[in-house]
């Protein structure tokens, strides 16, 4: 996956949340990190066409990302949201909540979807919990099964916006590990988290923000190891003493 | 393979049902005795001997509110629709024109906009149809209080669901169709219900411009014969319970249906 920002800024009434962004980013799996507030959020919407920029122009894999309705509508059908938390429709059963994009965006018929959406839960041993209603499951099965319905279509990358966050550890865990499969057969992922272990050792690359910008982006590996700007050196220091 | 409740929960059930039904004729029992116990003291004796020679107009009095009831169902909720659209509406003329409706339908008696309605208004557009101009009115009372029903439910799906909706790439259109929609008509229904109850009782106000409805009926009835006002009253009552009682039990019955946990 091949992002090019150009010039990128947004702002909420005013507020300034991402100011003048450019950059060329490569890869297959990036973790962003960054302090709370720093606009990580933000730039993963517009990359998802759930916000559009105010201004400058966003590329991915060389096509621009238009800002019409249209336009937006289509590159959400490419590619997989996962949010923070309650990202399932409560009125529907967990394999609906699976098979309702599958059904009236991606034109599958009822069989095929509940056919292939059965496979990922049997898959992730969730085949129990088919029938259930979302706020019957716990948290980590809420976020396995968003994370289901989120790459059951085979888009080209999925989007997370810190999906463990609002988990306790050990479930937490189980997302994560599932995360790390799926990563790991090459399905390419943007991921906001504040996992810094996952980050590093999971994700190739990673994307720090900062101050309403991108203050570093590259191999994981190399960004722990070799911190380049202060400011993420500081945060570094600052994670590592709870870690 | 045969099932069946263990002996002893079935017992238990069996208990539950007769304790149920022992309580419910005793609530029955104790409210028709203090009501024939008043009418023994206000010394009125009832005899419903005398009202079956008017069972025909009650009939066709029954029939008229039933009409009446449910055309105005139908109206009032269209009519609430369209209020509590226009009142999230991004076009400021069409929500001034909601809350204005609102304020004048909700802070002032429905006898008074029957009057006016009626009188005024229906005189002025020739609107002489005694039967479209009490739907016309009743629908409009009730499409108020509808419309907060509607736009309270709305509200209370929280904004996360149209974005969760949005990223899995469903238009605006389907969002309404298969996020919003199911969940309104849940959270809405128990409220409706009792809206609809109100435009079955409220009808009887019609009888000020001579709807024959049950009311009316009843007027006329107790006119010409005084000494069967309280029965006719009485029955009045009754064959209105008959019209609310079944959308009590239908709005139950429908929120057992369609209940998923919150």
């Amino acid at each position: 996956m091949i992002i090019d920002l150009n010039h990128v800024s947004k702002s909420f009434e005013g507020n300034p949340v991402l100011e003048d962004i450019s950059a060329h980013l490569d890869f297959k799996s990036c973790a962003i990190l960054g302090p709370s507030g720093s606009g990580k959020s933000t730039l993963l919407r517009i990359l998802g066409g759930l916000l559009p920029v105010d201004d400058g122009t966003v590329d991915l894999n060389g096509q621009r990302l238009d800002t019409s309705e249209k336009a937006l509508i289509d590159h959400r059908r490419k590619i997989g949201f996962v949010f923070q938390s309650n990202g399932l429709f409560p009125h529907l059963s967990a394999l609906q909540n699976i098979t309702l994009p599958l059904i009236q965006v991606h034109g599958y018929s009822e069989t095929e979807a509940n056919s292939l959406a059965m496979t990922y839960l049997k898959r992730f041993n969730l085949e129990a919990q088919a029938q259930q209603s979302p706020v019957t499951l716990s948290g980590g099965q809420q976020q396995r099964i968003a994370i289901i319905r989120a790459v059951v279509h085979k888009p080209s990358m999925i989007l997370l916006d810190e999906p463990t966050s609002a988990l306790d550890p050990d479930l937490s865990v189980e997302v994560l590990e599932m995360l790390k499969e799926l990563i790991q057969e090459g399905l390419h992922v943007i991921l906001v988290t504040h996992h810094l272990g996952f980050a590093k050792n999971v994700c190739e690359h990673m994307m720090f923000i900062d101050d309403k910008k991108i203050l570093e982006f590259g191999y994981s590996k190399e960004l722990f190891a070799q911190p380049k700007s202060t400011e993420w050196k500081q945060f570094l220091a600052k994670m590592n003493e709870f870690e | 393979m045969r099932w069946a409740l263990p002996s002893s929960l079935s017992r238990m059930f069996k208990k539950e049902v007769i304790k149920k039904i022992i309580n419910g004729i005793l609530v029955l029992l104790s409210l028709g005795a203090f009501l024939l116990l008043s009418a023994r003291m206000a010394n009125i004796s009832l005899d419903f001997s005398e009202l079956y020679v008017s069972r025909l107009r009650f009939i066709q009095g029954f029939i008229l509110t039933l009409q009446i009831s449910g055309v105005s169902m139908l109206v009032s909720l269209l009519i609430g629709t369209l209020v509590a659209t226009a009142r999230q509406s991004q076009n400021t003329y069409l929500r001034y024109l909601a809350k204005a409706y609102l304020e004048l339908i909700r802070g002032t008696p429905l006898l008074v906009q029957i009057i006016f309605f009626y009188y005024v208004i229906g005189t002025a557009w020739s609107l002489d149809q005694r039967f479209v101009a009490g739907v016309l009115i009743l629908s409009i009372f009730e499409g108020a209080y509808i419309s907060e029903i509607i736009r309270g439910g709305y509200i209370s799906i929280e904004s996360k669901q149209t974005e969760i909706a949005k990223a899995i790439g469903l238009t605006k259109p389907q969002t309404f169709r298969y996020v919003i929609l199911p969940q309104l008509s849940v959270r809405v229904l128990p409220a409706l219900a009792g809206q609809f109850a109100s435009v079955i009782k409220d009808s009887s106000l019609l009888s000020t411009i001579a709807v024959i409805e049950l009311m009316q009926v009843t007027k006329e009835i107790t006119a010409t014969n005084f000494g069967i006002y309280f029965e006719s009253y009485l029955v009045l009552a009754g064959m209105y319970l008959l019209l609310t009682f079944p959308v009590s039990l239908f709005s139950k019955y429908l929120e057992r249906r369609l209940r998923y946990d919150y």
